[in-house]
């Protein structure tokens, strides 16, 4: 992927991560139940966004970095 | 012999590794104000990473987390929500304010605004903000190690004594090795702290319940709705959507602003241990996550608590852990006040030097270093003094001051990309915006919904930032240009 497409791509996972997190998304995850990997779904679902955000990251830094970028 | 006296020997231990870590940093920097306040710029990445984490994390998660997750339920998930979203921008920002720092020789973050919009009474502003916004702060840090220490010794070592030997340690530490202190004891207490909690946040559920599952099965049963977002309030009463998205917002919008997190720009290598710190980053914010269990773990267990930041010394003191894991545990909590501590000295006094005094009195580099040592002092003893007398309400000043910090946002992001905003404009927005906060803090009743008074601040900020720059005559071309397109490395 090239840089500019990387860099559309984290924008445009930053947004959904703001709505995810407020609302009015998030009322669709703010129930206890199901319980995921033992965890009730309004706490699993901002973990979720953090292990997207780290993904995000880290392959947005992989592509800048990879071109030779200071 | 006595268990508290085998708890605090272990306190002790790690206090003296700490001071010991804290007293080598300092060897090899320059007696220079850049070495005393931004370590020479030569933090890497595996100091920069705990700096930004531990940082970050202070007594206030370690104790306050456990404390919302224990009588507010789901409310305390708005703090793993922030964390990312506050973090991914300074990607860009960080090694841009980086940049521009290392071309025009800024060590704070006024510094930073004020050399692309110059005003002494600008630098004033930012630095009062920063310094009312950083003492309640401290306080806080310092009452947080007073409550564990003296909670773990069953009242034997009482929190003045507990909160005045472990700041001692701090104290020493900061004044003679400066931020580089600040960055290899975070290396130490960023592992405390993560480690702690994981054991911690893992072995409770299981001793209590049996498992993770089987305590959240437990309390989904017999407390239905406590872990719904957005879950209750300070009274326990269902807390609102608006409450919830809008502490979740300014909390992403102020985090980077703190100024003891900004300065640590400035004492990167390079930009690309910047970027790295923030991928990175989200693996320390999972640390919150056996935090809310250590919480949870209480729900069942302890009725109602007086004073919900408790729980955890309250559940520590109360499910016969092994001693060993009372004193770590009691080591952990330390190192999340104290690092979080040293860092907010540290850049108290430094941006009372660097952004007010030195403005109306020209001071040589040996006086300045002479003067920020004697003002971490300073502010310590202030801390300190409010952190041992009661009634202080603290935590109210430190959630205001989160709407405050938000406000130094539209300032750096304007004069990093927006090539025609003025220092009137700047000025203007800057003032409007905080007093927009204030007084929505202090008369919440004229809220017209009920969001952070952050938020409502920032609704007035930005406008009349755009307005007053757009109606002001323009800057010159080349200190727009030295932020718009700082040269690189």
């Amino acid at each position: 992927m090239n840089r500019r497409r990387m860099r559309r791509l984290a924008v445009a996972v930053y947004v959904l991560n703001v709505l995810a997190m407020t609302w009015p998304v998030a009322t669709q995850f703010s129930a206890a139940r199901p319980l995921i990997l033992g965890l009730p779904l309004s706490m699993a679902w901002p973990v979720i966004w953090i292990l997207i955000g780290l993904v995000t990251l880290l392959l947005l830094d992989h592509v800048e970095n990879g071109r030779g970028r200071p | 012999m006595p268990q508290w006296v085998v708890v605090s020997s272990i306190i002790v231990a790690y206090l003296a590794l700490t001071l010991w870590v804290g007293l080598r940093a300092g060897r090899k920097t320059s007696s220079t104000v850049t070495g005393f306040v931004a370590g020479d710029r030569n933090f890497g990445f595996l100091v920069m990473y705990f700096v930004t984490g531990a940082t970050v994390f202070s007594a206030f998660a370690f104790l306050g987390g456990p404390g919302w997750a224990y009588s507010r339920g789901a409310a305390a998930f708005y703090i793993l929500s922030y964390g990312v979203l506050g973090m991914m921008p300074w990607y860009v920002i960080g090694p841009k304010v980086a940049r521009v720092g290392r071309q025009l020789g800024q060590v704070t973050q006024a510094q930073f605004i004020t050399g692309r919009f110059p005003s002494r009474g600008l630098s004033l502003l930012i630095a009062i903000i920063s310094i009312a916004a950083l003492i309640p702060y401290i306080t806080l840090q310092m009452r947080g190690a007073g409550i564990v220490i003296e909670a773990v010794t069953e009242g034997n070592v009482p929190l003045w004594l507990g909160a005045a030997v472990a700041y001692g340690v701090v104290l020493v530490y900061v004044l003679i090795s400066g931020v580089a202190a600040v960055g290899w004891t975070n290396t130490l207490q960023g592992v405390f702290m993560i480690g702690i909690a994981w054991a911690l946040g893992l072995y409770l559920p299981f001793k209590l319940y049996g498992g993770v599952g089987p305590m959240i099965d437990e309390i989904v049963t017999q407390r239905p709705g406590f872990l719904d977002l957005p879950g209750l309030d300070a009274d326990g009463q269902p807390w609102s959507w608006a409450a919830y998205s809008s502490a979740i917002l300014v909390s992403a919008i102020g985090i980077q602003m703190w100024p003891h997190l900004f300065m640590k720009a400035f004492t990167a290598r390079d930009e690309r241990i910047i970027r790295r710190t923030v991928v990175w980053f989200p693996t320390f914010q999972l640390f919150l996550v056996p935090v809310f269990l250590i919480g949870l773990a209480g729900v069942m267990f302890v009725d109602e608590l007086a004073e919900p930041d408790f729980i955890l010394p309250h559940l520590i003191l109360n499910v016969e852990l092994p001693l060993l894991m009372v004193g770590l545990f009691c080591a952990g909590a330390l190192s999340a006040s104290m690092s979080t501590g040293d860092a907010l000295l540290h850049a108290t006094a430094s941006v009372a030097v660097e952004d007010g005094i030195r403005l109306f009195k020209p001071l040589s580099e040996a006086q300045q270093r002479y003067l920020i040592r004697v003002l971490i002092l300073v502010a310590g003893v202030i801390a300190y003094f409010f952190a041992v007398s009661e009634g202080m309400s603290l935590v109210v000043l430190l959630l205001t001051s989160y709407g405050m910090i938000a406000q130094l946002a539209p300032p750096v992001v304007a004069a990093l990309f927006w090539r025609r905003a003025t220092t009137p404009g700047v000025i203007a927005g800057l003032a409007a915006g905080t007093a927009t906060a204030l007084l929505f803090f202090f008369l919440p009743d004229l809220k017209p919904i009920p969001m952070h008074e952050g938020i409502f601040g920032l609704c007035v900020h930005v406008p009349v930032l755009l307005a007053v720059s757009l109606l002001t005559p323009a800057q010159d071309g080349a200190r727009v240009e030295a932020y718009l397109n700082p040269p690189s490395e």
